[in-house]
């Protein structure tokens, strides 16, 4: 039987997701600038879908980690230019 | 020389001023000599938290304005010989505080006192940085709610950006019974989150009202369980290892009052 969360387990949930952008000062906006820059970079050396692209930001204690999800489709063996 | 200490938390409403007269009554009590300085310039308060409200006659900008030099300016508590205030303007004075002032007037304080708490006024703005700007290191105030965390976690980047490096947490109002049905957040969810030193645990109790309504710190109120976590505080900063009070989920209502009665 699954346990209904309780509202502290609500809170933490919240929090975390609050400071992760508090602490990250990243706009929108830049975060989407972040991610194209991300597939442009990746693109040069592999074949990607850029709709499968994916950027997060973890908080995990002190410390906040970008979490990049960039799935491939292929290895392109020459680099493009 | 004595030791500056900005107490701020952002938020509002959490209990900086009552924090700032009990941990400067509590110092006081330990045998130490102590200045607290309210930094909260339009709204002054800390002098009704100390029952001090009648017996002001210079404000910090009559210092800055030289109308008072800072030893006529500071008042003498009632109950500490050790203890004194040097109140805020209540209605904004010709002299305008910054940063220089401010740091002028703390560290000449912190040549004839042991310590110095400069109360800081809700927010971010200049008179958080003028609160700040004497200070060696910062008490962060927080209750366990989401606003008040989300703003402390604000001030302590602040403050390091401003060279205090290490601020200390107190967490203020918090509920054991609350937390051990999963109701708020525990005081470890709280250091998960921001990352600081822990420097005491204030429970939630209504000896804070009745304290403030008297204009008494409620360290002087025989049983009061805040007045003895702030008192623990104090010897904490004095660098006395008191183990911390712990309300976790687990801990029993007993388990709890046997240890803030220090039998636990």
């Amino acid at each position: 039987m699954e346990r209904e969360s309780t509202s502290r387990d609500v809170a933490k949930q919240r929090l975390r997701q609050v400071l992760v952008h508090d602490r990250a000062h990243l706009a929108p906006e830049l975060m989407a600038a972040l991610k194209q820059s991300l597939i442009t970079a990746a693109g040069e050396y592999v074949e990607i879908n850029p709709n499968d692209v994916s950027i997060q930001l973890e908080l995990k204690g002190d410390a906040s980690t970008l979490i990049i999800k960039i799935p491939v489709l292929s290895i392109v063996r020459e680099r493009k230019t | 020389m004595g030791k500056v200490y900005v107490v701020t938390s952002g938020k509002g409403g959490v209990g900086k001023t009552t924090t700032t007269a009990n941990l400067g009554a509590a110092l006081a009590h330990l045998g130490k000599s102590v200045a607290l300085v309210d930094g909260d310039i339009g709204l002054r308060n800390l002098d009704l938290f100390l029952g001090l409200e009648n017996r002001i006659i210079y404000h910090i900008c009559d210092v800055i304005d030289r109308r008072a030099t800072l030893q006529k300016a500071l008042i003498k508590d009632k109950r500490f010989e050790n203890l004194f205030l040097l109140p805020a303007a209540q209605v904004k004075g010709t002299a305008v505080i910054n940063e220089r002032e401010m740091k002028r007037i703390t560290s000449e304080l912190a040549k004839d006192y042991d310590y110095v708490l400069v109360d800081s006024p809700a927010g971010i703005e200049h008179g958080f940085h003028n609160a700040a700007a004497g200070a060696d290191d910062a008490l962060v105030v927080a209750t366990p709610e989401l606003p008040a965390v989300r703003d402390a976690d604000r001030v302590i980047g602040l403050l390091r950006s401003r060279g205090i490096k290490t601020p200390k947490l107190i967490i203020n109002r918090l509920r054991p019974g609350l937390i051990r049905r999963g109701e708020m957040l525990s005081q470890r969810d709280i250091l998960e989150f921001l990352g600081v030193e822990l420097l005491g645990v204030i429970p939630e109790d209504e000896s804070t009202i009745i304290a403030t309504n008297r204009g008494e710190p409620c360290v002087l109120i025989p049983n009061s369980l805040a007045g003895r976590a702030y008192v623990n505080v104090a010897k904490r900063i004095l660098g006395e290892a008191v183990p911390l009070l712990k309300f976790d989920e687990s801990s029993g209502i007993l388990g709890f009052f046997k240890r803030v009665m220090g039998i636990g």
